[in-house]
């Protein structure tokens, strides 16, 4: 069954097209790669997923329902969180505080009821924090609840990332280059982590990834993208040897040889 | 409409006036903001610092017994720019650069307190030199010229009378704003100002200065901003030192208005505001029967702010700008 | 020093002794002598040392209020001298309350707000017209108004409401747009409302334009009417209590978090759910309803209001307290606000006193006129220096141990309620 699907979708930037007319369609608690050279569009893509990007052609369907256009929060609302390329944490807030963030939108203490820390609102902040521990912990971030984000090593930073967006409770989760600028043996967690983190929640994985091993080894289905446009799709062994995606990443002549 | 029509060229010439100081002021928030992404509050200050210095050499001047008349003049212009040039430069080098990876609110508040500072100083030195911070200066064309009244279509014009020095503001005015934009699309300074504006890290690694692209976007914008800051004590007569904080407001404005980063953007902008400013003044007691007066002019610059951020936040010729992700 | 600070750091008798005889040492000379301004403020200082003891909470608020409720009145009440200093106080715990809204709009939500005394104005405004004999010229014929000294209780509330509505009228159209927009336009309101009321007794007078509203009633409760300094001491004790509670509640909660998620990072809080401009607009309105009661509190103090209270100067003296004090921390920004509106009433008065009494410096050298000069000073050198003020925001913290036991014991329930299924 589907979970996500685009149809077609398009954005321009002024005369430029990052995305053209892509159409993917993600199935439920799958792990899918969207791979291409730098400035092919991948990131775009994401960005239109989520509503960072109101697409300028073409639709978003999650759940069969649509979300084309929507609102970044109303999207998250919905069931997709993200992860960013460029890490984009709360710095000055406590790890802890990062995960509860996450959890704003199942949270449902109103104006008055914090104001006068109602029983109800009370028990809410509690059980709030023990989620945001048992993420922490799920992740393996658990000795880091009190320090701020900012002083987290790089490899915990993209971690907390995701168990930020763990929080939302997501259908699809989105990770946007996860394991960018992580040493080898971080990678190895990571990838067990993705593995981990669909068998236990069936959320579907969607991900951009440079990393050739890690995209490899957990995607069942490869994207790829080029200038903008999806030149091919496939099991892992189909995209390596595939003569378009070669071309994209290498240039042409590195078929003839 | 009778009424309104009858005082219409002086309305048109004062409004040009103020405009065409708004306009340059407008463009020292403009280049600054293009290139920092600061709204450089002390700005406004630096104009009334450049009012002041003006003065205080016009002053001297007679002291020691020169006459004034405009080779004075471009003398008193020249000097101020080129210190209120140097206050600019040396406000960065101090109270910005410091912040330039700190987060944005930090070197907003640096903004706010330099331009109290630089009122305080100026009112110290103002009231400990002449005892009094308002100061009322000499002023070098004072003969008037005098428009006859006429009569068009029906309606009769009123006669008008405006200062030699009105043309003296708009003159010098255009000037700095046609050499400004030459300096900036024609010169190889300008060009790697715009890039620097565009992208700080790539023009770096063009083997471009960023430091010093900076601090002389900062020097260009603080000399004509002293510059009109001479123009305007010259026009008006009377100075105090709080007149930067309302102008500076206003030459804001006129940048948001005209596209904010966008240099011609902010020339008319800032033409449009002292056009409709003036005419305001003129006409806001005519129009609503008398209901609201004159003392309402200075919120018709920020109602325009308003609107301008709620229909077209990019400005008249400016385009969005979306953070990256 | 080091020694000192360890010592106190590290027990808890030292510390108690320590406050207890400065509290009574500066109690009984501010009590005795007439005019001792360092015994008032060695006194309010005790606070400081009191934030800094190892006591919990419950103590140290049980203190705190002890020494505002009874120590301080009681010793202030020993000379002449009395209503001037309860007259500080009054002034700085209305400027505390307004550095604590201000500081949810830029300490938490990261939204610069320079025209913040607007709000001010409205809740001193709206009590001023509808409660004194200005309502007249507005109603003719009505016998309601004025509402007199009784509607002071509602008028908190109404004052509070006031301020937050405008603040959402400005929040709507200004915070879809760029944060640094909001500087700019924040500025320009502040000296809008202020030309509006200066200006609004024609064609309607309403505010009575330059000349201010006078006879504005003092707040009267069963019969009892706060006329003095030291009665409204107390009031202003009460509101602020409820302000620091309230910032207290707001701070740790689902809103508070969303604040400083914005601040950190829009497009990572609008991908968690975080809503932008109605997240933002609380921040807003919150803050404006704090500054609109103190507006209330300050026109019926002074029975009296004009636009000349309400100046960009003020706004930004609000600001420095916050930053001075550090931006998001709500210690900090109570010790800011404390620091710089004892400076500015009686501090930097009674310096240039001395000046140009003793010393015959020029007046044009006082202190008291170089506010801005100092003001300015203290924004870009904490700017520069210490963006994190005094006393930095720290987040809240929590014992992994607790956090681990309670889940653990929530697993195993959670685990045998199924296995009973």
């Amino acid at each position: 069954m589907s979970m996500l699907t685009a149809t077609s979708i398009t954005k321009h930037f002024g005369g430029l097209t990052a995305v053209k007319d892509v159409s993917i369609n993600f199935e439920k608690g799958s792990i899918t790669a969207v791979i291409g050279p730098n400035g092919a569009g991948k990131t775009t893509f994401f960005n239109m997923i989520t509503g960072i990007y109101s697409p300028d052609g073409g639709e978003i369907h999650l759940d069969q329902k649509p979300i084309t256009g929507l609102k970044p929060n109303f999207i998250a609302e919905k069931g997709i969180a993200r992860t960013f390329q460029n890490i984009r944490l709360f710095k000055e807030m406590s790890v802890l505080e990062n995960v509860m963030v996450g959890m704003h939108t199942h949270l449902k203490a109103g104006f008055l009821g914090t104001l006068f820390s109602t029983p109800k609102v009370r028990s809410e902040e509690e059980q709030a924090r023990y989620d945001a521990y048992s993420l922490l912990e799920y992740v393996g971030l658990a000795d880091w609840v009190n320090h701020q984000a900012k002083n987290l090593p790089y490899g915990a930073q993209r971690k907390l990332e995701i168990a930020r967006a763990l929080a939302t409770h997501p259908k699809v989760l989105l990770l946007d280059e996860p394991a960018a600028g992580m040493n080898p043996k971080e990678t190895t967690e990571l990838t067990d982590l993705i593995l981990q983190i669909r068998d236990d929640k069936q959320i579907t994985v969607i991900l951009i990834e440079h990393d050739m091993k890690l995209v490899m080894r957990i995607s069942e289905q490869i994207y790829v993208l080029d200038h903008g446009q999806l030149i091919a799709q496939g099991l892992p062994e189909e995209i390596r040897n595939n003569p378009n995606v070669i071309e994209a990443y290498l240039g042409k002549s590195a078929i003839s040889v | 409409m009778q009424e309104i029509l009858s005082t219409l060229p002086q309305v048109l010439l004062d409004g040009l006036t103020l405009g065409a100081i708004y306009a340059v002021v407008a463009l020292g928030y403009t280049m600054v903001y293009g290139i920092l992404e600061l709204i450089n509050f002390a700005h406004g200050e630096i104009f009334m610092a450049g009012a002041f210095i003006g003065t205080a050499l016009l002053f001297t001047f007679v002291d020691i017994g020169l006459a004034l008349n405009w080779l004075t003049l471009i003398l008193v212009l020249l000097l101020a720019s080129l210190l209120t040039g140097v206050l600019g430069v040396g406000i960065e080098r101090i109270a910005y650069r410091p912040l330039r990876k700190a987060p944005k609110l930090i070197p907003l508040i640096s903004a706010v307190g330099i331009s109290f500072i630089l009122q305080d100083l100026v009112r110290f030195i103002a009231e400990y030199k002449t005892g009094n911070y308002i100061v009322t200066g000499q002023t070098v064309f004072e003969n008037k010229i005098a428009i006859p009244a006429f009569s068009i279509g029906g309606y009769d014009v009123h006669a008008s009378a405006i200062k030699s020095n009105t043309l003296v503001v708009i003159g010098i005015a255009v000037l700095i704003m046609i050499v400004l934009d030459i300096f900036v699309n024609r010169t190889k300074w300008g060009i790697a100002m715009r890039a620097v504006a565009q992208d700080r890290d790539t023009a770096a690694l063009m083997g471009i200065n960023v430091n010093k692209v900076i601090a002389l976007t900062f020097f260009i914008g603080s000399a004509i901003g002293g510059a009109t800051g001479v123009l305007y004590a010259q026009q008006y007569a009377t100075i105090n030192p709080f007149i930067g904080f309302i102008l500076g407001l206003k030459a804001f404005t006129a940048a948001v208005l005209g596209g904010i980063g966008n240099i011609r953007g902010a020339m008319f902008g800032g033409l449009l505001i002292g056009l409709l400013e003036v005419f305001a003044a003129a006409n806001l007691g005519i129009l609503t029967g008398g209901a609201l007066g004159a003392e309402y002019k200075d919120v018709f610059a920020f109602i325009i702010l308003i609107l301008v951020l709620i229909f077209k936040p990019a400005g008249l010729f400016g385009q969005a700008v979306k953070e990256k992700v | 020093m080091k020694k000192l600070a360890s010592l106190f750091s590290s027990s808890r008798t030292f510390q108690s002794v320590l406050i207890l005889l400065i509290v009574l040492c500066t109690s009984t000379s501010l009590y005795l002598m007439d005019k001792s301004v360092t015994s008032f403020l060695l006194l309010l200082f005790s606070f400081l040392l009191l934030y800094y003891t190892t006591f919990s909470n419950w103590i140290k608020w049980g203190a705190g209020a002890l020494i505002a409720f009874a120590v301080i009145p009681v010793a202030a009440s020993g000379g002449p001298s009395q209503q001037v200093y309860m007259e500080v106080a009054v002034m700085a715990g209305i400027y505390i309350a307004m550095a604590l809204g201000l500081n949810i709009v830029v300490g938490f939500a990261g939204l610069l707000d320079l025209g913040f005394v607007a709000f001010f104005a409205l809740g001193a405004y709206v009590y001023g017209i509808f409660a004194s004999p200005q309502a007249q010229a507005l109603f003719h014929n009505s016998s309601i108004f004025p509402l007199g000294g009784e509607s002071f209780w509602l008028f908190i509330i109404v004052g509070a409401l006031v301020a937050a509505l405008f603040g959402i009228i400005l929040g709507v159209p200004v915070l879809r747009v760029k944060g640094d927009y909001l500087a700019i336009v924040t500025l320009g309101f502040g000296e809008i409302i202020r030309i509006v009321f200066n200006n609004l007794d024609k064609p309607i007078n309403i505010t009575n334009g330059a000349l201010g509203i006078s006879g504005i009633p003092q707040p009267k409760l069963f019969g009892f009417t706060f006329t003095q300094a030291s009665h409204i001491y107390f009031l202003v004790l009460i509101v602020l209590g409820f302000v620091i509670y309230a910032v207290r509640r707001f701070e740790d909660s689902k809103l508070g978090r969303s604040w400083k998620a914005i601040r950190e990072d829009e497009i990572a809080s609008q991908a968690m759910g975080i809503p932008l401009v109605k997240t933002k607009l609380w921040a807003f309105a919150l803050g404006a309803s704090f500054s609109g009661m103190m507006g209330v509190l300050f026109a019926a103090k002074n029975q009296f209001v004009d636009p000349t209270s309400f100046t960009l100067l003020e706004s930004i003296t609000i600001l420095v307290m916050v930053i001075l004090g550090g931006m998001g921390s709500v210690p900090g920004v109570i010790l800011g606000a404390a620091i710089i509106s004892i400076l500015n009433l009686q501090i930097l008065t009674e310096i240039t006193l001395f000046l140009t009494q003793n010393l015959h410096v020029p007046e044009v050298f006082s202190p008291a006129k170089m506010q801005r000069l100092l003001f300015g000073l203290v924004l870009v050198g904490i700017a520069i220096f210490r963006p994190q003020g005094l006393i930095p925001a720290k987040n809240k913290t929590y014992k992994i141990a607790d956090l681990k036991a309670k889940l653990s014991k929530k697993n195993t329930k959670t685990k045998e309620t199924t296995t009973s299924i």
